[in-house]
């Protein structure tokens, strides 16, 4: 649904995509455990930085006042006539944050018969929001409608994924004012807790984002998709335009020919290249998806294939 | 080549004003990309392609620039300079054409029309146009002009004929008209080719084959009153052998019908008696159709007029001969008188006299101011007839060829004679008009010879007595078309089945269509019957013909607008077209 300033709503993309029987498959899979160990509030599946309650053992301290004495390794005090209790390990929640780009360079559409990439961006988010819920993790949705960033509460339980969508459906994206690498970074101060990112966007971004990028690779684990619209692959020649960046809105008279088209693909690769080689060196996974293939192929190939999902 | 409008030719300096609008900055296409930077490499590795932007697409320019050459062309409108004349007289084959259909579906004169009208679509292009219609006589349609809409309106107007007659003349004519345009072309439009080779032709081809009347004639039987003989014949000019239906109607009613079986070339010549149909006073007319598929109609046309009784003073010692012709003609009443009982005033009540051998004094009596037979006895010696008129109606069916006949005299050949029979140079029979008077002097007895004993002596008794009484529709009254008559009074036409229809007032009419021409003069009615009968009308084959002089009629400059009109949507598909997703 597009409004009268050209926004889009998050809500006609979810209908009808999420149905049943793919949200019973998606249950199978589940967000990759990170390589650090996680600070969670509730209990959950993922190896905790602080040491618990588990039945996993961990290691010994000596006993002090007010330990629990239930606790005390009595076999080692036989051997070492020294008070040892016996410490395990704590499982707690991951928190994962779901960041969708909403720029306007996401809502772009040219011809209109393929989705928007923001449809499906918003999409995958939800279906990425599922898959943790399922799988006891927090959730953070993070939206930047183009204009600021827009954050969902925490969400735990899969109870709450219906208010993911509530949330994801009143967004209006498309909006002018902010650029991702800005939304990015005051995101990333902004949020506390180590945690995994995905953040969907295109990148499109002269130097793709990368000191935000940078900023929340030295803090989280980030996965980034990357939606690719097929015309951005393949455009179509027009013999003379006005090429107008739908970002900016700056304009330029050209001729879209054969030869400017090779140079734009050129350029399209090259950006793409230093992308990959700039996640590549901040371990950012990254992934490529475009807009208009089914969801099963990112979820079930693209994300398992990158060891986002398992 | 030569441009009849060169001062056109200066438009081409439009061309700087569609280079101008591609440099001037039009509004182009807008196209949104999601990311302007990846673009920028494009333009920054080839400087040129801004200023290429600004012309849209070099093929575009040159296409815009190619079509206004094309119109600008097609404006000066170009013509072969090796056309040296351009003045052009049409002649139309305007004979007996009507109803036949040419190739095309319509009727050769409609064909023919449209072929003339190609030619008048060149009018104004340099040279002018002249239109001759040939009928029985040339008709001068429109003199030379070089504007289509006068010359296609005077075509229009030209009214449909079906006369004969010889197409030499109005080529003659048509040439004459050539020759003071110094050798303009003469164009023939008809179905058959000129014999002239310095005449073109535009043919006119016809798919039917061709059956033509030739006679169709109807008389009252001396021999029984009330009875009519019907005679026609028909010819089939197709190069194969035809079964014809045909019909023959008698006011209007179906009176026979059937197919006439006749071979190539060749023709049926029929005779049958019938009765009069129509009541005392009134005409009886007569039609005959040939039709059919794959058969040209052809109808003939014969009026019988109403009978008209010619009352007859017979001034006679005593003629049994002359007595029993005049009992059997039937619309003859005639009284005997003696000579001695004569009086002048008994000649006033009577339409005809017939002076039997009376004497000098008494015969210019009998016969002064009122039309008359006269027979009167000779010295000459025996003489043989062996001349007669067979021209002339009094001699129809009359055969006095070898005829022996004593004690002749010479009948005076005066200025408004005609002689009617001879024997050597002496004139025996002779027929005199003076004052509007007609009289009949015969230079012998009949009955000194065989002559009565024969079968024509009452056949000619007859038909000088219709002569003289000016009996109307005898013989003589029948027309073809193209012949002009003189009406005393306005004039009908009538085809035997739509409305009669008015076509003169009076004075000289042209009976230019087959059918009954009706004349109202004094109260009384006289009738005629025009028919084609002709074989000097257009030869109509099925056989194709070469097209020689045929000529595209169109001109160049069409054909560079259409060229223009192509590239224009060429370009448009290419450059212009917009769609909508």
């Amino acid at each position: 649904m597009r409004t009268s300033r050209g926004n889009e709503t998050a809500a006609a993309t979810l209908e009808g995509v999420l149905d049943s029987a793919f949200l019973r498959r998606l249950e199978r899979l589940a967000v990759a455990s990170p390589r650090h160990r996680v600070d969670g509030l509730f209990q959950g599946g993922r190896r905790a930085r602080r040491l618990g309650t588990s039945l996993e053992f961990a290691d010994f301290r000596e006993y002090s006042a007010g330990d629990e004495p239930r606790l005390v390794d009595w076999g080692l005090f036989g051997r070492t006539e020294k008070l040892f209790i016996r410490r395990y390990e704590n499982e707690e929640d991951l928190l994962v944050h779901v960041f969708v780009d909403g720029s306007r360079s996401m809502t772009w559409n040219p011809g209109g018969k393929t989705p928007t990439k923001w449809a499906f961006a918003v999409q995958a988010a939800a279906a990425l929001t599922y898959i943790a819920l399922t799988g006891m993790d927090r959730v953070r949705l993070a939206v930047h409608d183009g204009e600021r960033v827009q954050t969902s509460p925490p969400l735990h339980g899969r109870k709450r994924f219906s208010d993911a969508l509530h949330f994801l459906r009143g967004i209006h994206a498309g909006r002018e004012g902010g650029t991702l690498g800005n939304a990015l970074r005051r995101y990333c101060e902004e949020q506390s807790g180590r945690g995994v990112v995905f953040i969907f966007s295109d990148f499109l971004e002269p130097d793709f984002c990368a000191g935000a990028l940078s900023a929340l690779a030295h803090l989280h684990e980030v996965c980034a998709v990357r939606v690719i619209h097929p015309w951005e692959q393949s455009p179509q020649a027009a013999p003379y335009c006005l090429l107008e960046d739908v970002e900016s809105g700056h304009t330029q008279r050209t001729a879209i020919d054969q030869a400017a088209i090779a140079a734009y693909q050129h350029a399209f690769e090259d950006h793409r290249k230093k992308l990959r080689e700039h996640c590549s060196a901040r371990g950012i996974r990254l992934v490529e998806t475009v807009c208009g293939e089914p969801l099963e192929s990112l979820f079930f190939m693209d994300l398992r294939r990158g060891r986002v999902l398992r | 080549m030569m441009f009849l409008h060169p001062w056109l030719l200066s438009l081409a300096g439009l061309a700087a004003a569609v280079v101008a609008f591609y440099l001037l900055r039009g509004k182009p296409a807008r196209v949104q990309v999601p990311a302007l930077f990846l673009w920028e490499a494009g333009w920054q590795q080839s400087p040129t392609r801004r200023f290429l932007g600004k012309l849209r697409h070099p093929l575009s320019l040159l296409l815009q620039l190619i079509i206004l050459a094309v119109l600008v062309l097609a404006a000066a409108m170009p013509e072969r300079s090796s056309r040296s004349k351009s003045d052009v007289v049409l002649v139309l084959d305007h004979r007996a054409l009507r109803g036949v259909f040419a190739t095309g579906g319509e009727t050769v004169p409609e064909e023919a029309r449209k072929t003339a009208e190609s030619f008048i679509n060149h009018a104004g292009e340099g040279g002018e146009v002249a239109v001759v219609a040939a009928g029985r006589s040339p008709i001068l349609v429109s003199p030379f002009s070089s504007s289509p809409l006068l010359l296609k309106e005077r075509l229009q107007a030209l009214p449909a004929g079906e006369e004969t007659g010889e197409a030499e003349t109005s080529l003659t004519f048509a040439k004459k008209l050539a020759e003071a345009r110094d050798g303009a072309r003469v164009v023939w439009i008809g179905t058959e080719k000129p014999a002239d080779d310095t005449v073109e032709w535009a043919p006119v081809t016809t798919q039917k084959i061709s059956a033509q009347m030739e006679t169709f004639a109807v008389r009252e039987n001396p021999a029984e009153p009330g009875s009519v003989r019907v005679f026609y014949r028909a010819r089939n000019t197709s190069p194969e052998t035809q079964t014809i239906p045909y019909r023959i109607e008698r006011n209007g009613v179906l009176m026979d019908a059937g197919n006439l079986e006749i071979q190539p070339g060749g023709f049926v010549e029929r005779s049958f008696l019938t009765r009069r149909g129509a009541r005392d006073g009134q005409a009886d007319f007569f039609s005959m159709k040939l039709e059919g598929d794959g058969v040209l109609p052809d109808t003939a046309y014969a009026v019988l007029p109403p009978v008209e009784k010619i009352r007859t003073l017979l001034v006679s010692k005593g003629n049994r001969f002359l007595e029993a012709a005049l009992k059997a003609t039937p619309w003859v009443e005639f009284e005997l008188l003696e000579p001695s009982a004569w009086r002048p005033e008994f000649g006033q009540s009577f339409d005809v006299v017939i002076a039997d051998n009376l004497p000098e004094g008494l015969r210019q009596s009998v016969t002064a101011g009122k039309p008359a037979l006269i027979f009167e006895e000779g010295a000459h010696d025996r003489a043989f007839i062996d001349w007669q008129n067979e021209r002339h109606p009094v001699m129809r069916n009359v055969d006095l060829f070898g005829l022996a006949l004593p004690n002749t005299m010479n009948e005076k050949t005066e200025e408004e004679t005609a002689p009617l029979a001879r024997a050597g140079e002496q004139v025996l029979i002779s027929a005199r008009t003076h004052e509007g008077t007609r009289h009949i002097m015969v230079g012998f007895l009949p009955q000194e010879g065989d002559w009565p004993l024969r079968e024509d002596f009452p056949v000619f008794v007859a038909n000088a007595l219709a002569w003289l009484g000016q009996r109307p529709g005898d013989g003589y009254e029948l027309y073809r078309t193209g012949d002009v008559v003189e009406a005393e009074g306005p004039v009908y036409f009538w085809n035997g089945t739509d409305e009669e229809e008015k076509i003169a007032e009076i004075g000289a009419v042209v009976l230019s269509r087959a059918g009954f021409y009706r004349i109202e003069a004094g109260g009384v009615d006289r009738w005629l019957a025009a028919n084609i009968f002709d074989e000097q009308k257009p030869s109509i084959t099925d056989e194709p013909v070469a097209n020689p002089a045929k000529r595209s009629g169109w001109p160049w400059w069409r054909w560079l607008a259409i060229l223009a009109i192509a590239l224009l949507a060429a370009e448009w598909i290419l450059f212009r077209r917009r769609i909508t997703e």
